[in-house]
């Protein structure tokens, strides 16, 4: 198959890395060529955070080219605008309806953008929106956000559920496997009909 | 030598990979001191292997100690940031000199972009200059095998050997063959003055020793099989180096490639290389190392040096497609968007004190390298100065001596203990007049919360010597030393305030633990 890049973003602390984990070992454990990059340290306290994921019969680069990303999976609605250049054009955007205001934002200067989905949509990208913070909650568990969107993503790529729970249980401490397959399947719920 | 069979194979980041591979080689102990990119080689090792891994005090001391296991026969693993090369630049540069025996395998990881770091610097440049061979690695299965190839030429050249990663390495998963480990060295410590002394008998003829070595390196290089030229007769080339070479593989259009990945080598890999080609671009990540060499053997060499690419931060996957015109994306990032650094935790203790020090105003701050370096930034602006790790008291000291009173230094427990304590010992022993902070979170932070000796815990989990704090600083003669909770506002402020008007070395140590340990 073709090279399929898959950008994660969202602010630092909201489960970036293991979302993106996730969708790596998932196409690993299919028999892909995988390579994932995130970036660790000074770069993650709170602040904008993006993960690649690259799978394919052969990947070489472990960063999406500007322009090259087939999805955008956004836990924060500003960080899915802020990375929006990385799509390719009419790419896919999953779109958690979260925000976090940033902490040092003067909003007086800089208002929160409030159309993040309109802007997507006008610049001709195909958008989701997914309410996980409702969902997480109704799950009881506001901690799987990340999952919920991972299984939102699942049904545009053609992986089997019993690699994405293996996945899944690969990446999350044991007690909190069945929570993190249920969020994945309500995710999965939303988009499956696509 | 080769490996037993590979067992299965995993997704390891190029950090896990370098510690696998290291263990796979059959290292017997493991040194580093934390820093971001590469922070978790020593965790994997520590996790995954049942011999020593240890995190030393700095990354001299890391590297003195991976010498000394070396000369007594052991194969080991030295890890650790590009900057903490320089702090571990001495016994690097003469260790060269006087060889080494059981393998020793020095990891540098460096940061282009700076992602999480003060400089840029390209550790290619110090295996240069101290004259020993430099391997860099693509992706994790290259980073484990490199780590094993660089052991076993070690031990051959009896010369420390760097692997040179880097962000996009260290942090990038991709799958890794997983093999069984060979057996270690066995324990052999000899005497041998004439070589294991630097004094100024043996300095000159050991120099030319490591001289003649050079031209044997450069051997191994061509004939280790890491550097690949892939000449297919078109009229462009692209002599690419380490991660670059992914980057090169997925740009459009018709080229030969030259994948570097081991150095020294011969110059003739690039003139022969070079040769019938039209234009020929260099890509690599740093400084422009290889560029310098190849414009000796072609006209129209593309690259930093010819302005055709930037000469600072990260080239990454866009660079060349972007100096070929090729740029595809209509849009770039929205400069107009809120922006969002990275902050100090919500709880975080250094918020605390550095309320309180703001309050007490004192006429200049320098602070050093940690999570407590975010205070610097807004709203909170309480820092004026961050150089390298320990530098905050010494600056500060260099203030007074200038003549400058109410100088305060921050700095955190694990960055006192790396290079602080010498700080404060040339500070009261010059009659300094400053106030130093130490702000104690129990942890070194902002790598992931590594155990320091203040919490006595080894890097294993294990129960380690405990060192004091205040026994360590009362020591060193400070004038006053005083420990605070930085919660306690009022007394902090009021502290402060007297402190910043003392004379001599005043001492407070404010201690409150990282609120992401207490979460868990």
């Amino acid at each position: 198959m073709d090279i399929k890049s898959v950008l994660f973003s969202g602010v630092g602390g909201q489960g970036i890395i293991l979302a993106s984990a996730i969708l790596a070992k998932c196409a690993f454990k299919k028999g892909l060529m995988v390579k994932e990059s995130e970036l660790h340290g000074m770069a993650q306290r709170g602040g904008s955070v993006v993960s690649h994921v690259r799978f394919g019969n052969e990947v070489f680069s472990p960063l999406i080219p500007k322009g090259g990303a087939d999805f955008l999976v956004a836990l924060e609605e500003l960080e899915g605008l802020r990375n929006s250049y990385y799509l390719k054009p009419s790419g896919i955007v999953i779109l958690s309806t979260k925000k976090i205001i940033p902490q040092t934002a003067d909003p007086s200067l800089n208002p929160y953008p409030e159309d993040a989905e309109k802007r997507l949509c006008a610049d001709g990208f195909q958008v989701r929106t997914i309410d996980s913070f409702a969902i997480a909650k109704e799950i009881g568990n506001l901690k799987v956000e990340n999952v919920i969107l991972v299984g939102a993503l699942s049904s545009y790529l053609d992986f089997p559920m019993e690699l994405w729970e293996q996945a899944i249980s690969d990446s999350v401490p044991p007690k909190t496997v069945q929570i993190n397959i249920e969020a994945f399947n309500k995710g999965r719920e939303i988009t499956v009909n696509i | 030598m080769t490996n037993a069979e590979i067992t299965k194979k995993e997704l390891l980041s190029g950090n896990d990979a370098i510690g696998r591979g290291a263990i796979e080689a059959g290292i017997s102990i493991a040194t580093s001191y934390p820093g971001t990119p590469a922070t978790e080689i020593l965790q994997y090792i520590a996790a995954n292997f049942s011999g020593k891994a240890e995190w030393a005090i700095n990354e001299k001391v890391a590297l003195e100690t991976a010498i000394g296991a070396s000369y007594a026969g052991k194969r080991v693993i030295c890890s650790m940031k590009h900057v903490g090369l320089n702090v571990a630049a001495d016994p690097l540069m003469t260790s060269a000199y006087l060889g080494i025996k059981g393998g020793l395998l020095l990891v540098v990881a460096d940061d282009p972009g700076a992602y999480s770091s003060q400089n840029e610097q390209d550790s290619r440049i110090f295996a240069r200059f101290a004259n020993i061979p430099c391997l860099e690695p693509a992706d994790s299965q290259e980073a484990k095998d490199m780590a094993i190839a660089a052991l076993d030429l070690s031990e051959k050249m009896e010369l420390p050997v760097m692997l040179r990663t880097l962000t996009r390495v260290s942090h990038a998963l991709s799958p890794v063959s997983i093999c069984e480990p060979r057996k270690e060295n066995s324990l052999l410590l000899e005497k041998n003055p004439e070589r294991l002394l630097a004094v100024p008998s043996n300095v000159v003829r050991l120099h030319k020793a490591l001289n003649n070595k050079q031209l044997e390196l450069k051997k191994w290089a061509a004939d280790s099989g890491l550097n690949k030229s892939f000449k297919t007769g078109n009229k462009r080339g692209i002599i690419a180096c380490g991660i670059t070479y992914m980057y090169a593989r997925e740009t459009k259009g018709d080229f030969d490639f030259l994948k570097i990945s081991a150095y020294p080598f011969s110059d003739d890999l690039i003139k022969d290389f070079v040769t019938g080609l039209e234009e020929v671009w260099v890509l690599e990540e740093g400084e422009p190392v290889v560029e310098e060499i190849a414009r000796k053997y072609h006209p129209a060499i593309k690259g930093k040096l010819s302005g055709h690419l930037s000469d600072v931060g990260e080239l990454g996957p866009d660079a060349l497609a972007e100096a070929l015109g090729q740029a595809t994306p209509k849009k770039t990032v929205d400069a107009t968007l809120l922006k969002r650094p990275p902050v100090l935790c919500t709880g975080c203790s250094h918020r605390e004190l550095y309320k309180s020090l703001k309050a007490a105003s004192p006429s200049f701050t320098t602070g050093d390298i940690g999570c407590y370096t975010l205070g610097a930034m807004p709203p909170l602006n309480a820092m004026d100065t961050c150089l390298c790790m320990g530098a905050s008291i010494s600056k500060a000291a260099g203030m007074s001596q200038a003549g400058a009173t109410r100088i305060a230094a921050v700095i955190g427990d694990s960055t006192f203990l790396h290079t602080g304590v010498p700080a404060l010992i040339s500070a009261v022993y010059n009659r300094a007049n400053i106030l130093v902070i130490i702000m104690d979170n129990s942890s070194t932070a902002m790598t992931g919360h590594q155990p320091t000796p203040l919490t006595g815990i080894t890097a294993k989990g294990a129960e380690g010597g405990k060192v004091s704090l205040e026994d360590l600083c009362r020591g060193c003669g400070v004038t006053s030393l005083e420990v605070i909770d930085p919660i306690n506002h009022e007394q902090t402020e009021k502290l402060i305030k007297e402190k910043l008007d003392s004379d001599g070395v005043n001492v407070i140590i404010s201690r409150r633990p990282c609120i992401l340990i207490k979460k868990r």
